[in-house]
């Protein structure tokens, strides 16, 4: 039997699952920022060697589509007997994929403040930690910025693809509300429109730091 | 007595011979002016002077302290000598104030209020007591200068290395500068001053060292060497130096 | 702890459904390419234009292209524009959702290579009597776009990337070759691998061979 769905019902349906979008979202976001801070640490402080691992890291994610690291993270955990839920799979796949494009972010940041910077607190005696805490971040957060926030809009929009692998965010719950109502024209207009709404303020905002860091 | 000893100090960078055997001692209280042409080496052997730069041969010492440029020393040696940049180096997020209490506060461990009368006393003495809260956006080049001056004095070094501090200055802002310096050379603070600025090699410093091609190709009395130079290169610099001024 | 042995082997059956599918993924790059940066590049000179109707209707396009996920654009396009009429099969609808996607980030990036061409260049361009049209097409378009072609080639590879989600609208490309061995052979990991090591290649590849013709196009500039 197909089921009635009000214009309401729908609506309530893609907000509800919004919250899995923006959580997958946060954890991404938050578990990439802090991954990128290891990797960006390693990366101003090691060898040759190290930085060859990571920019292996880094070449390997960019050069691969999303759906197939998704699907590698999340078929890699039975290989080695640990059995997954979507959610534990996307978020450790998009953390992994958030860092390898924010490490180009900030690293490019720091690499572009001038060394007179790093020498100045060389001879004012300041350690590698409290010269990152109290010059170098300050300055790079500013240059970093806005192609930050215009990555998260990317990463907001990824969080689609975890649909594929079962997690029901937003357009999952668009794809199974289409089976039952038959309105495809109407659900995922209002899903690219949902996801307008999460992206479109960001874009604003990535335009205006752009605008104001020059 | 000699604040900082320096012994056939030799560097390389990959095939190129920078310092060719520099030996030069540096006595408690004196002002020393490097000279020479760009690459003969004389920023290179300050940089050494607080290990900034590497050497390969030879030793650098000050005090009972070995100069390397071994990470770990870089604190231990801050707290005794200041150095001073041709790009002031000021950080642009912080105000003259912060500029100055930074250190102070994350290096000597001072508490916070300490490092606030340390920096006002700091910027009072370079003349820019008015300007505590101002970032270095908003100053002129020869005010930036004195803030930079004023973080290096507040950790109170025994020894102040100044690296062409004027030449990226307009004209009409070398003098403010200079004048500071020249209060620190009077108050018997330990000067290396590596300049382009002969006149005030020649009042200020109490010896002049003239480099050539990675040596020391003379060296002696300010006045003395000004007024006769021993051998031509130096000669021939002097008469450039003024016919450029 | 069970072990587990990677097995390739098990996949060189299916290595025919690996290489169509490749060919597929290959064949709408190349085409999504030439149409989003045709696309991309009329868009950045409407929007460097008056403030028009047209210049309006793109600058929407351009907002709500890069404001949504392709997969939502992909299902829109395919389960979507059928409820006004307009049917198309997956492959069309397919390389349609790549283009509309990729010529609203190229319009960006033409855009604003545009927006700083230096007056002077409009000017003598003028004086000498070339209309605007040729202005744009001797003088302004081939600095601009030289200037952007890295930035033109990266957006390139990533929409061939992102084009692994067209299997859900079970056009056969290479992520649908996996999808189909793993479901017949089990062997989830090995697919998968096997796919993202050929998308890695093909990205190389794609971009190298942007970036020799960049060379041979912008030659003597």
């Amino acid at each position: 039997m197909m089921m009635e769905f009000t214009l309401w019902d729908i609506i309530r349906n893609l907000l509800f699952a919004m919250r899995w979008t923006l959580a997958l979202s946060l954890v991404a976001l938050g578990g990439g920022a802090i991954f990128t801070l290891v990797l960006l640490t390693l990366r101003l402080t090691c060898g040759a060697r190290v930085n060859r691992a990571i920019s292996l890291y880094v070449n390997l994610f960019q050069g691969t589509p999303i759906l197939m690291q998704l699907f590698l993270v999340f078929f890699a955990f039975p290989l080695v007997g640990i059995e997954v839920s979507p959610w534990t799979a996307a978020s450790v796949c998009l953390i992994l994929y958030a860092s390898a494009y924010l490490l180009d972010i900030w690293y490019s940041a720091v690499r572009s403040l001038p060394r007179g910077q790093w020498e100045a607190c060389r001879v004012l005696g300041l350690s590698f930690p409290q010269t990152m805490r109290h010059v170098v971040m300050p300055q790079a957060i500013r240059l970093a910025a806005a192609p930050s926030v215009g990555f998260i809009v990317q990463l907001i929009k990824n969080t689609s693809l975890t649909s594929v692998i079962g997690f029901e965010e937003m357009t999952k719950v668009g794809m199974v509300l289409t089976n039952a109502t038959f309105e495809p024209f109407k659900i995922y207009g209002l899903l690219a429109l949902g996801y307008f709404l999460l992206c479109f303020p960001l874009s604003r905002l990535a335009r205006r730091l752009e605008g104001s860091s020059r | 007595m000699n604040i900082m000893t320096i012994c056939s100090l030799q560097k390389y960078y990959g095939d190129n011979h920078v310092l060719k055997g520099i030996d030069l001692n540096i006595r408690q209280g004196e002002s020393v002016a490097i000279i020479g042409q760009s690459g003969s080496g004389k920023s290179t052997l300050l940089r050494c002077m607080n290990g900034l730069e590497d050497y390969q041969e030879g030793w650098i010492r000050f005090g009972n302290m070995l100069i390397t440029s071994d990470e770990k020393k870089a604190r231990e040696i801050s707290r005794s000598i200041g150095m001073i940049f041709q790009q002031f180096n000021l950080f642009p997020h912080l105000t003259a104030a912060e500029n100055v209490m930074l250190a102070p506060r994350l290096v000597l461990g001072l508490p916070e209020k300490e490092c606030r009368t340390l920096a006002e006393e700091m910027l009072e003495k370079v003349g820019l007591g008015e300007r505590m809260d101002y970032y270095p956006s908003g100053l002129s080049g020869g005010q930036q200068q004195r803030v930079a001056i004023a973080r290096a004095l507040a950790m109170k070094p025994r020894m102040l290395l100044c690296d062409e501090i004027t030449s990226a200055l307009d004209p009409e802002l070398v003098g403010e500068v200079l004048k500071v310096v020249e209060q620190l050379a009077s108050e018997g603070l330990s000067l290396v001053l590596v300049t382009h600025e002969m006149a005030f090699a020649r009042d200020v410093a109490n010896r002049v060292v003239f480099m050539h091609k990675g040596k020391i190709h003379e060296e002696g009395p300010a006045k003395e060497l000004f007024r006769h130079p021993q051998t031509a290169e130096l000669e021939q610099f002097i008469s450039r130096a003024r016919a450029g001024l | 702890m069970a072990t587990y042995v990677l097995n390739f082997q098990g996949l060189a059956d299916y290595a025919q459904h690996f290489a169509s599918g490749l060919a597929l993924t290959a064949e709408l790059a190349v085409a999504a390419t030439a149409g989003g940066v045709a696309l991309g590049i009329i868009g950045g000179i409407v929007r460097n234009g008056r403030k028009n109707l047209l210049y309006k209707i793109w600058t929407a396009y351009v907002e709500l292209f890069r404001n949504t996920p392709f997969l939502v654009q992909l299902f829109f396009i395919f389960f979507g524009l059928p409820e006004l009429g307009i049917h198309l099969s997956a492959e069309p609808a397919a390389l349609l959702a790549l283009i509309v996607n990729l010529g609203a980030y190229i319009t960006e990036i033409v855009r604003a290579a545009i927006a700083v061409t230096p007056k002077g260049q409009w000017e003598a361009a003028r004086v000498l009597g070339l209309s605007k049209w040729q202005a744009y097409r001797k003088v302004v378009l081939p600095p601009a776009i030289r200037k952007v072609y890295p930035a033109i080639v990266g957006q390139c590879v990533l929409v061939m990337l992102g084009s692994a989600v067209i299997s859900q609208i079970s056009c056969e490309d290479l992520t649908y070759a996996a999808s189909y061995t793993q479901s017949i052979t089990f062997l989830s990991f090995e697919s998968y691998m096997a796919a993202t090591v050929l998308y890695l290649l093909l990205a190389v590849i794609m971009r190298h061979a942007m970036l020799g013709l960049g060379k041979v196009l912008f030659r003597g500039n």
